[in-house]
């Protein structure tokens, strides 16, 4: 009994002392922010990354390292040599992709490690950056927080507001593998500060297509039943005249509450079809133009009359680029199975023959408290 | 082995018991037995021997006491002036005239030596080979006061004393009723103890009682100094770091106790009575419970219990974050955790060992010392430990708020007992959790189950609503439901008669 | 013989508890794999396979009530045959028993502390089981049942990642035809393995005649899991994606943040150490019960240290590996089926022969 209780006791102490002095605790760890992703002109991979500082000595609160790499994982050993701590990736908030990046195909597989190795976080936030990565990764504002903090509450905010797609590396993974969708990204501009400015669409190998911009999102995103909070549109009412001035006079704003958008999948004569039902319940927020102008009834036609043509619009040009940002290929999958497997394979194509129809319905709720 | 219970072991031969106590009968010649009670008593100031004339018979006797716990007033009025003064008018002349109401006779001298002790005096008569026995103790004793350890806002304001029958009286003030049963042993070789076992004799398990007996029956000791020391002769398992049997200092606890179907052993001469069996959910429980409204019960009970968990598991967490689990810290937090923890020279298990460690010994520091002192060492503790500690960088300011959130836990739990249990067992935790993170705290947390299921307090499961999974007594547990709603007696007590008697409570509005 | 008793809960959690353990994690994949999003069918229908199984060995066991199935063995076939199925049952318990101990190590080590060495786990999960395992079967039980109640909440977390699921994913059903299902079938109905411990708790049981209902309630409730959990990672993940990943049960709780803790999957799969111990530990009970009835002790302390001993021995000498985990795992899967589902209707049907031919005798 008592020599049992010993060799347990000497066991577990053996145990203990080997796995001792295996963890570094966070203070000493160099926790990257941010990773970023880029070409440079002779086509070599760049990998950038951003992480907080925590000496009270050091003048900046945050290091940022650029250089040359094979692949992301490589670029851990040179991070390790420049940086003070021991580098890890558990916490990187944002992603940051150069547009010169998407321009290749196959580019996905670069992000490999990110998925393969269980430290990463999932839910990091993927962008693009229209030009070249280190402008953005590099910019050190004295008005905003840390980038990587300003970064991500930006396209949290504007995919609450529904103005850009939700886009983690789970829902890229997701986009990236499922046929009957293509991936779309949101897309950052460094100017004179760095702003948000719509959002790309790829195709489904990953390859750059084209972009749309913050209210072609808003549109997009109605299409894809994903809006979140109340949706604000200021749209002009292209009908009448504009009569000059500086002040627009035809502008309208709308706030969209609620909106119910059905499809319905049919395959008649070799093609798709989809029937969209979208029904809003919109409030006027702003008129510019005076009262009289237009009758109320008419202003509900005029205005679905101009929410139809930017939908169409959108469709148009997603079935121009042969590719399903929407994801009407989950809904064919689910209910026309058997035409479905038959074009799986090139379904950016089969889309880009379908009928897409939409038919809207707009009920106005409120016009303000001033008549 | 580790955890192994003591009353598994076949009991070791008993030593042999030496008997202090001197043998033999008393002798009808006087002036031998005073001979006789010199020699023992022997060096001993206060041990009056009084020859005196009995008018009653005309004998020559003699009266033997010890003056220091004897009452001399009552031996004056009620034994001396009687004897010496009053002719026996009685027809009965047997009975010598004396106006006591508990008279004993004894024949052998360790009666009488017990008897002595225990502040009686004693009649030696001539030519009688008996003495008489006179009841008249006078110990030092204290007022019934207001409970110290355990107090209570609503419940009564009476602790017991060191006293073992007003600790009785005190009980049976609670419990007017002929079930209430006592059983009386003793306890100890040297300095003899009496112990009574209170219970209610329909209501109790015969088993338990049984169990209870033969456990006191077996401690072999010169002297039991308080109830702690008995509990911990008889408790299931000395090894777990819980307390298996409750000491309170309430009568109204230890009564409500015995109408559940437990067993109150009243100690003489400690102010504190021992309940057994008890489950884990006992030491969560206050006699405030019962008497605040049922939902303002129920929540603070709760907060104890999260209290609980807290006390075990906040430092070992924290270490475990810090060193291993980062990650699961959002990003704000981790940044300010950062920047408070860049500066310390420490790793976080050293840290917070520092600070437990040191809180430990601040609380230890303020309980002994006399009420004006114990505020300087608050004072000391909370600003030179809390705030020069943080700004001379030893110590997190995170780590400080752990520490302050693990103290205020594990106060919150009524027991002192099993408060002090908790803060033990913190520190294994901690010490798993500094090598293995997340994975040591959880296996910290199975091993503690793992005793937790098979501890036993009196042979009845320790765990009993929770762990051998009983919902009907779940009524009492987290939530505290209406007092009408509780009809049975809790089923860990294995009472025999499940109904309580009072269960009538009208249902819907008959009325 | 058979002092300690369990209650009905802890019988219906002691054998949900062996069917719920690390199959779990894996299982939405090898739905998938095989029938893609109709892969939930499959469990059903497993459902009801392992159902009739389990009827079938309460109704044999009710021919011996008081023994377990290694003396229904002996008293029918003889003191031989008994003492080879006490070898048989404890091998299958005993490398059931390692094969996800091991692997519960091995998630461990993949996805919460990658620095640390196997065998360091396997030693520190070694005591608690040692601890819990030594005592009898009520112990056990009593563990079984506190644990289920305790991480019941774990659901309540699995349900937030649903609020990105699509649940056109599993439309159209049955979209290849119902042979993949079937196929299926092969593959998931080893995570109802393990309601054959019945054969060795029914004696224990205080309350006999529920022991049907019991047996059922169990797998009903293994099945809610199971369902709940694959059809949350067939809507939460594309179709497409799902055969990506090799734990998808793990990966979906990635997702999940809230605002004062992240990374959930790493709390989450501590927590969950906790179910897999109800598996493990009854597997390591019945083995060390097994061996210790074949030596004659009532007493199996002595065995089930041995078996620990020998277990860390086994990993420190031969460190495993996720593949050849998983190819042990498919070998002692199909002992599995034979002695689940096989044993049981040779059984019947022996049983049921031979009363017939007794009653014959009789007359």
């Amino acid at each position: 009994m008592k020599r049992r209780c010993i060799s347990i006791f000497v066991i577990v102490l053996v145990a203990l002392l080997s796995s001792c002095g295996r963890n570094i605790p966070l203070e000493d760890l160099t926790i990257s922010l941010i990773l970023g992703v880029d070409l440079d002109d002779e086509m070599n991979l760049i990998i950038s990354e951003s992480s907080p500082v925590f000496n009270e000595d050091a003048k900046k609160n945050i290091e940022t390292y650029q250089l040359k790499a094979a692949t992301i994982r490589d670029s851990r050993k040179y991070f390790d040599a420049l940086a003070t701590g021991e580098v890890t990736a558990a916490k990187i908030q944002v992603l940051l992709i150069g547009k010169r990046v998407l321009e290749h195909e196959g580019w996905f597989s670069i992000l490999d490690t990110v998925y393969r190795n269980p430290s990463f976080s999932i839910n990091t936030k993927v962008i693009v950056v229209d030009g070249p990565v280190s402008e953005v990764i590099f910019y050190e504002p004295d008005d905003k927080p840390q980038m990587p903090l300003y970064l991500k509450e930006v396209i949290d905010k504007n995919y609450i507001r529904t103005r850009t797609v939700e886009s983690n590396l789970q829902v890229l993974h997701r986009q990236m593998y499922e046929k009957g969708m293509t991936p779309t990204l949101p897309k950052i501009i460094k100017e004179n500060d760095v702003k948000f400015v719509g959002v790309v669409l790829l195709e489904e190998n990953g390859k750059y297509v084209d972009a749309l911009s913050i209210q072609e999102t808003s549109f997009l995103l109605i299409l894809m039943d994903k809006q979140k909070q109340e949706l604000t549109l200021s749209i002009p009412i292209t009908t009448f005249t504009d009569e000059g001035g500086i002040f627009n006079k035809n502008m309208l704003s709308i706030d969209i509450s609620k909106v119910k958008s059905k499809v319905t999948t049919n395959y008649k004569q070799g093609k798709f079809h989809f029937n969209y039902k979208i029904s809003m319940t919109v409030n006027i927020i702003e008129r510019i133009f005076p009262k009289d102008k237009v009758k109320e009834a008419e202003l509900k036609k005029l205005i679905e009359k101009e929410l139809l043509s930017r939908f169409e619009a959108i469709i148009e040009k997603i079935q121009e680029n042969k590719i399903d940002p929407i994801g009407l290929g989950i809904y064919a999958r689910a209910f026309q199975y058997e035409q479905y497997k038959k074009v799986e394979k090139q379904w950016g194509e089969a889309l880009s023959e379908s009928n897409i129809d939409i038919s809207l319905d707009i009920d106005i709720n409120g016009t303000g408290a001033i008549k | 082995m580790l955890f192994s219970r003591r009353y598994s072991k076949k009991p070791s031969p008993s030593q042999q018991f030496n008997d202090f106590v001197h043998q033999g009968q008393i002798s009808s010649d006087l002036m031998e037995n005073i001979t006789e009670i010199q020699s023992v008593f022997c060096d001993t100031p206060d041990l009056i021997i009084r020859s005196l004339v009995i008018k009653q018979t005309q004998s020559q006797a003699v009266l033997v006491y010890l003056s220091s716990i004897a009452d001399s007033k009552s031996i004056f009025n009620h034994v001396l002036h009687p004897l010496l003064f009053e002719d026996g008018q009685d027809i009965n002349t047997e009975a010598l005239n004396v106006s006591l109401g508990h008279i004993k006779k004894a024949t052998s001298w360790q009666q009488i030596e017990r008897a002595i002790l225990n502040g009686a005096c004693i009649l030696f008569v001539e030519k009688q080979t008996e003495a008489y026995i006179y009841d008249t103790p006078d110990f030092p004793k204290r007022a019934i006061e207001d409970t110290t350890i355990e107090s209570s806002l609503t419940g009564a304001h009476i602790g017991f004393t060191e006293t073992g029958s007003e600790n009785i009286a005190l009980i049976r003030k609670q419990i007017h009723n002929r079930e209430l049963k006592i059983k009386e042993i003793t306890v100890g070789k040297r300095g003899q103890l009496q112990l009574s076992i209170l219970y209610l004799a329909d209501v109790a398990n015969p088993d338990v009682l049984r169990e209870l007996e033969y456990r006191i029956q077996k401690v072999n000791v010169d002297s039991v100094l308080n109830a702690g020391v008995l509990a911990e002769y008889i408790e299931d398992n000395p090894y777990s770091p819980f307390p298996q049997l409750l000491l309170t200092e309430r009568p109204d606890y230890a009564a409500a106790e015995i109408l559940q179907g437990r067993f109150v052993t009243v100690v003489d001469r400690s102010p504190s009575v021992i309940i057994g069996p008890v489950t884990f959910d006992s030491f969560f429980k206050t006699i405030d419970d019962y008497s605040s409204r049922w939902m303002v019960a129920s929540f603070i009970r709760l907060m104890r219990y999260f209290g609980f968990i807290i006390a075990i598991f906040l430092p070992a967490t924290y270490i475990a974050i810090i060193t291993f689990h980062f990650e699961v810290i959002p990003l704000k937090l981790l940044l300010s955790i950062g920047s408070s923890r860049e500066q310390i020279p420490f790793p976080p298990y050293i840290e917070a060992f520092i600070m437990e460690l040191t809180l430990e010994m601040l609380r230890e520091a303020g309980i002994r010392l006399p009420a004006k002192i114990g505020q300087t060492v608050g004072i000391v503790g909370g600003i030179v430990i809390g705030q020069a500690a943080v700004e001379a960088g030893i110590v997190s300011n995170i780590m400080v708020i752990v520490v302050a959130l693990t103290a205020v836990a594990s106060f919150i739990i009524p027991n002192y007992e099993m408060g002090s249990a908790i803060r033990i067992v913190r520190f294994p935790m901690m010490i798993l959790a500094s090598f293995f993170g997340f994975i040591g705290i959880i296996v910290g947390f199975m091993i503690l189950l793992a005793h937790f299921i098979e501890l036993e307090s009196l042979g009845t499961p320790y765990g009993s609503p929770i762990a051998p999974l009983k919902i009907s007594d779940w009524k009492d547990l987290f939530i505290r439901f209406p007092q009408w709603a509780i009809e049975r007696r809790p089923l860990g007590t294995k009472a025999i008669q499940m109904k309580k008697a009072n269960a009538n409570h009208q249902k819907g509005d008959q009325q | 013989m058979i002092k300690s008793k369990i209650t009905l809960m802890q019988y219906i959690f002691l054998i949900h508890g062996v069917q719920m353990g690390v199959g779990v994690l894996t299982l939405p994949r090898e739905l998938a794999e095989n029938s893609g999003t109709d892969g939930w069918i499959a469990i059903i229908i497993c459902w009801f396979l392992s159902i009739a199984a389990s009827l079938v060995i309460i109704q044999i066991m009710k021919k011996y009530p008081n023994g377990t199935i290694l003396d229904l063995l002996s008293h029918y076939f003889g003191k031989w045959i008994g003492k080879a199925s006490h070898v048989i049952f404890a091998l299958y318990f005993a490398l059931l028993a390692n094969v996800i101990f091991i692997r519960e190590a091995l998630f461990i080590q993949a996805w919460i502390l990658p620095r640390t060495e196997i065998y360091i786990f396997i030693l520190l999960l070694s005591i608690p089981s040692y601890l819990i395992v030594r005592k009898d079967i009520s112990i056990l039980g009593r563990y079984s049942e506190l644990i289920f109640f305790m991480t019941l909440w774990i659901i309540i977390i699995y349900f937030i990642p649903l609020k990105h699921a699509n649940w056109l994913h599993l439309l159209p059903l049955v979209k290849e035809g119902w042979e993949p299902i079937l196929n299926t079938v092969k593959t998931s109905i080893f995570s109802f393995i393990g309601f054959e411990i019945a054969f060795f708790l029914y004696p224990f049981l205080q309350r006999k005649e529920k022991a049907s209902m019991g047996i059922v309630i169990a797998n009903t409730i293994s099945l809610l899991a199971f369902l709940m959990i694959t059809i949350g990672a067939f809507v939460f993940y594309s179709p497409d994606e799902i055969t990506q990943y090799k734990e998808p049960t793990i990966n979906i709780l990635k997702v999940v943040e809230f605002q004062f803790i992240e990374r959930l999957e790493i709390v989450f799969l501590s927590i969950y150490l906790f179910v897999i111990s109800t598996t493990v530990l009854p597997l390591m009970f019945m083995t060390v019960f097994c061996t210790s009835q074949l030596a004659g002790k009532q007493d199996h302390k002595r065995h089930l240290f041995w078996f620990l001993l020998v277990e860390c021995m086994f990993v420190v000498l031969f460190p495993p590996t996720y593949e050849r985990n998983t190819i042990l795992q498919q070998y002692i899967q199909q002992i599995g089926l034979i002695l689940a589902f096989g044993l049981p209707l040779c059984l019947w049907g022996y049983v049921w022969l031979h009363g017939l031919f007794k009653r014959r005798a009789m007359q």
